[in-house]
């Protein structure tokens, strides 16, 4: 057979494979084993002896049938490799239920998690947030004592659904497969010996976060509370809040009853329409409304283009490509010309709407890149990416643009990274990286690791930094934001109010305190929560209150 | 002095003892890991892992006893062979005390298996030192196949039941599993008809217009296909079932070169096959696990999503030798043994594995063509190709690409019928690729 149907026959072969492997993933799924099959036929053909003639007849027929079996071993380890690697994770988590509610899930998740004590997670101030509390019958059993903090540590579920969040992340320190000696972990790996898990400390204090969950009150939303100048997480809270105390599963500890109650809170939460699952500091993705105009200033200050004294025009409306854009916000309107100060203080969207055509598409997208837009913010749990815009393109378009400039258009984002972007103005222009999980702690009491303190990023310089500063502080001084003024703290902030395209309008809040070294920043939205002066800023700034007495005490 | 040291050096079977280091180094580690890993523990003793260093012992001393006999047989199969044989102790080793633990009826699995070891190793010696020549074992023939024709009615009759498929014979405190031996039979009868009929089966015989196949000398494939037959209607086996016809057929096409064979007698076997489903629906159980075993998972599919679970956590590198849980899945140590394997020794391990196997058959193949008369060739050629297809078979049914059979993977599943006759044709294998064996 010539060389090229011998090639050809091969590379059919793989690509056979290759569409079989895009399929449903089951094992013997008909169409894989067709695929399967296929590819066979095409390997023989591949691999077929050559037709000599000069051989005898039996070591022809010899070279034919070892041919075959040659084959059928490749198809095996295919197969094989499709279930221990390609499919591995799917098959290896999966869980089933049968029409008696009975679960059926992979035994062995358990197993690991019943044998070792998983470690314990603390707060700031030692505060237990996740215990391991040993049950009458000798296995362990995973506890959450305080429930505000929960949902960012996350479920850990081992038999039914998993782990999610700092549960998930740091398994590996948890469950004491890291950490610590690596030689000793590797003896203990080899001996297959019970190792205790490592507990971790974080930089959250349950307190500040318990007010967070109360001043959101239940409704849908997120509050972070953050020191900028080192990137530490002190509040994280999202609403509603939801119990994995009550998704805690490992099969054989529970009965068919008990089970089946997790089973029904687990869908009570997917089919709740507030999604208490979406852990909304990092994963909710919102309109940002005017908050985003701390974006549009600093790209303007930083390329030079202009200065916080800069005079611009609103005359109440502005026309871009026929569509009209109404004032909404001035406070006297007899007043047309407005420093770009007083523009940010009073949130006017004409004037950043024409700071955004001023700009153009591509300073906006890499400006709103360098806070973070577009990238997945390294953090410790799972952050969904933010967006400025569908594609860089679609910045060309002029009543895009306009949009985005004064923080509506198509921009998407979370909680944390507008919380990011204002830890880059009051830290001289420099993002430091979020962390949450500040040490990892030995059951002596011993520090193995400390994470945090990384610069992530520079965004902008430390003088433009300065001057978008001035620009918060002023918001407080006069503009919309004076109701987040603490007496005898330098405080600066903005709101904003995303519209939506029907029904109440998310209502953000982005501030700033000055505590000593401390910068800190918060960040709050309510969904649908109305102007956010009215809603927002006060969870604001009660927090930043909060954070400062905590520090007093 | 020197002469006689050069006579020695010459004799000794170099290429088997050096490849004999790797696989009793692995037997003597990999106990070692079971033990260290049971024990959780650093503590251990020579004697702790005996089991192992006999092994070795006895692989090196038979080898030793080889050269001593100026045995100048093939010298790699018997390495390939200890490879397979050294991982089938680690896993019963491994899994035996699991199992003991869940269910006191396993408490002799472990030493049961290690005498079977030491009489399947002790026949593969006299195979190789007492049978001289090969001659009486074709001249009985038909001795050989009414023979296993009557073991597997036996067991088609008074067989124990197990797990679904009627495999065992009682006879006092054992239990045979007559498939075994009968395969062997069934081999050195094909061999030795084929051997004696080629030309007849090759040639055509002319009826009329009509070039038609010499039909009387292909009674014994249609004996052979109704036999196959009766084995899936009446013992439930598919996988000996499969096993026979498609050893069959190869030696048939080997001897023949006939590719008409092959494809009519695998149509038949599938009609048939097809047809017994029909009529037989507690068959099918087997088939609707495999297609989907999930559809029941806690009762008739509970083997297979276990099997499914323990490869996919196996990954690339497996959890480790005696660090996994196989012993979830029902039957590991015999029908899925291949997924205690993927488990702790991950794809890496399994991957090995059918390696080994392939690399056996070739060798098998290799000695085949060596041979110096047809029958040796057809006995080598069948007896490795049991081998082949056994492996393919049951390795393919665990990793879902046919129904699972209750066949055994060779020298690695715990059984004493099939790892005595293992030994046997691995002893017959290195007989035929002997030079010196009369005819």
């Amino acid at each position: 057979m010539s060389t090229f149907i011998r090639a050809s026959a091969f590379l059919a072969a793989l690509i056979v494979l290759a569409f079989g492997f895009t399929g449903t993933g089951e094992s013997a799924d008909r169409t894989w084993l067709v695929c399967l099959g296929v590819s066979g036929a095409l390997f023989t053909v591949s691999w077929w002896p050559s037709s000599t003639r000069s051989l005898p007849l039996y070591n022809r027929t010899l070279l034919r049938w070892a041919t075959i079996v040659l084959v059928g071993f490749a198809l095996v380890s295919v197969q094989l490799v499709r279930i221990q690697i390609v499919e591995s994770a799917r098959i290896s988590s999966r869980v089933e239920e049968t029409a008696d509610g009975e679960f059926i899930a992979n035994p062995r998740a358990r197993l690991a998690s019943l044998e070792a004590r998983r470690g314990r997670i603390f707060d700031t101030n030692g505060v237990v947030l996740a215990d391991t509390v040993l049950r009458d019958d000798g296995t362990y059993e995973r506890r959450y004592p305080v429930l505000a903090t929960a949902p960012l540590i996350g479920y850990f579920s081992p038999s039914l659904f998993g782990s999610s969040n700092i549960e998930r992340e740091f398994d590996d320190y948890l469950s004491g497969a890291r950490g610590g000696n690596p030689i000793a972990e590797w003896l203990d790996g080899i001996l297959n010996a019970e190792s205790a898990g490592y507990n971790l400390s974080l930089t959250i204090d349950a307190r500040l976060q318990q007010r967070a969950v109360d001043l959101l009150d239940g409704r849908p939303g997120a509050v972070i509370l953050m020191d900028a100048s080192t990137g530490a997480v002190t509040a994280m809270a999202g609403a509603p809040v939801f119990d994995p105390n009550r998704l805690y599963a490992n099969l054989g500890q529970q009965d068919a009853v008990e089970l089946a109650a997790i089973h029904a809170y687990w869908q009570e939460l997917i089919a709740d329409p507030n999604a208490p699952l979406v852990f909304r500091p990092t994963q909710g993705l919102y309109n940002p409304g005017s908050t985003f105009k701390t974006v549009t200033a600093s790209a303007l200050l930083d390329q030079g283009i202009a200065t916080t004294g800069t005079i611009f025009r609103d005359e109440g409306l502005l026309e871009v490509e026929g569509r009209i854009i109404e004032e909404p916000n001035r406070p006297d309107p007899s007043q047309v010309d407005f420093t770009l100060e007083q523009a940010y203080a009073w949130s006017l969207n004409v004037v950043f709407a024409q700071i955004g055509l001023q700009l153009r598409g591509d300073a906006i997208w890499d400006y709103a890149s360098r806070f973070g837009f577009g990238d997945a913010v390294p953090f410790d749990i799972d952050t969904s990416e933010s967006q400025i815009a569908g594609s860089r393109d679609a910045l060309n378009s002029l009543t895009l643009l306009a949009d985005t400039g004064y923080g509506q258009g198509q921009i998407l984002s979370t909680p944390l990274q507008m919380a990011l972007v204002l830890s880059a103005v009051v830290n001289g222009g420099e993002i430091m990286q979020p962390f949450v999980v500040h040490q990892v702690i030995d059951e002596e009491g011993d520090v193995l690791t400390t994470f945090g303190n990384n610069r992530w990023r520079r965004v902008m310089s430390a003088d433009t930094a300065s001057a978008m500063r001035e620009l918060l502080i002023a918001t407080v001084e006069y503009g919309y934001s004076t109701g987040a003024a603490i007496d005898g703290v330098v405080v600066g902030g903005k709101t904003g109010t995303a519209e939506l395209d029907e029904g109440e309008p998310h209502s953000w809040f982005t501030g700033f305190a000055e505590d000593g070294d401390r910068r800190l920043v918060v960040t709050v939205i309510v969904e649908r929560g109305g102007p956010g002066s009215q809603t927002a800023l006060p969870i604001g700034r009660a927090m930043l209150e909060a954070a400062m007495q905590d520090e007093r005490e | 002095m020197t002469a006689w040291v050069g006579a020695l050096v010459g004799r000794v079977r170099f290429t088997e003892l050096q490849l004999l280091v790797v696989p009793s180094v692995m037997t003597v580690v990999g106990l070692l890991t079971i033990f260290l890993a049971s024990t959780r523990d650093l503590n251990w003793d020579w004697r702790d892992i005996w089991v192992s260093l006999a092994f070795m012992v006895a692989v090196f001393g038979i080898s030793l006893w080889l050269s001593a006999n100026q045995f100048r047989g093939d010298q790699v199969i018997f390495p390939i062979v200890v490879a397979l044989a050294g991982l089938g102790l680690l896993m019963i080793q491994r899994l035996a005390p699991d199992l003991t633990e869940a269910d006191h009826a396993f408490r002799n699995l472990a030493r049961n298996q290690l005498i079977y070891l030491a009489i399947g190793l002790s026949l593969l010696l006299c195979v190789c030192t007492f049978v001289r020549q090969i001659g009486w074992l074709r001249r009985y023939k038909y001795t050989w196949a009414l023979l296993g024709l009557a073991m597997m009615a036996v067991t088609m009759v008074i067989g124990t039941e197990l797990n679904g498929a009627k495999l065992w014979i009682e006879v006092g405190p054992f239990s045979i599993q007559p498939s075994e031996p009968a395969k062997v039979a069934m081999v050195v009868f094909l061999a030795a008809y084929l051997a004696e009929n080629r030309e007849l089966i090759v040639s055509n015989y002319r009826v009329g217009p009509f070039n038609l196949p010499p039909i009387p000398y292909l009674m014994p494939m249609v004996l052979m296909w109704a036999f196959s037959l009766l084995i899936v209607v009446l013992q439930n086996d598919l996988g000996t079932a499969m096993l026979f016809f498609g050893v069959f057929l190869a030696m048939l096409y080997l001897a023949s070169g006939r590719l008409l064979y092959v494809v009519t007698g695998l149509a038949c076997f599938g009609i048939g096959v097809y047809a017994a489903l029909q009529l037989f629906p507690r068959i099918t159980v087997r088939v609707s696990n495999w297609l989907d075993p999930w559809q029941d998972p806690l009762d008739a599919g509970y083997q297979g999503v276990q099997s499914e679970y323990a490869l996919a956590t196996g990954q690339f590198f497996g959890t480790g030798l005696a660090q996994g849980n196989p012993t979830f899945i029902p039957e590991v140590h015999s029908d899925y043994v291949f997924s205690a394997i993927g488990e702790e020794l991950g794809l890496l391990g399994a991957v090995v594995v059918l390696l080994l196997f392939l690399l056996l058959a070739f060798r098998g193949f290799f000695i085949s063509l060596r041979a110096r008369d047809t029958f040796g060739q057809f006995l080598a050629v069948g007896l490795t190709t049991v081998f082949a297809l056994q492996s393919l078979i049951i390795v393919a049914g665990v990793v879902r690409l046919i129904p699972l059979t209750g066949i055994t993977l060779p020298f690695i599943s715990a059984g004493g019928s099939s790892l005595i006759t293992n030994f046997l044709m691995v002893g017959l294998l290195m007989r035929i690729s002997d030079p010196d064996l009369a005819r």
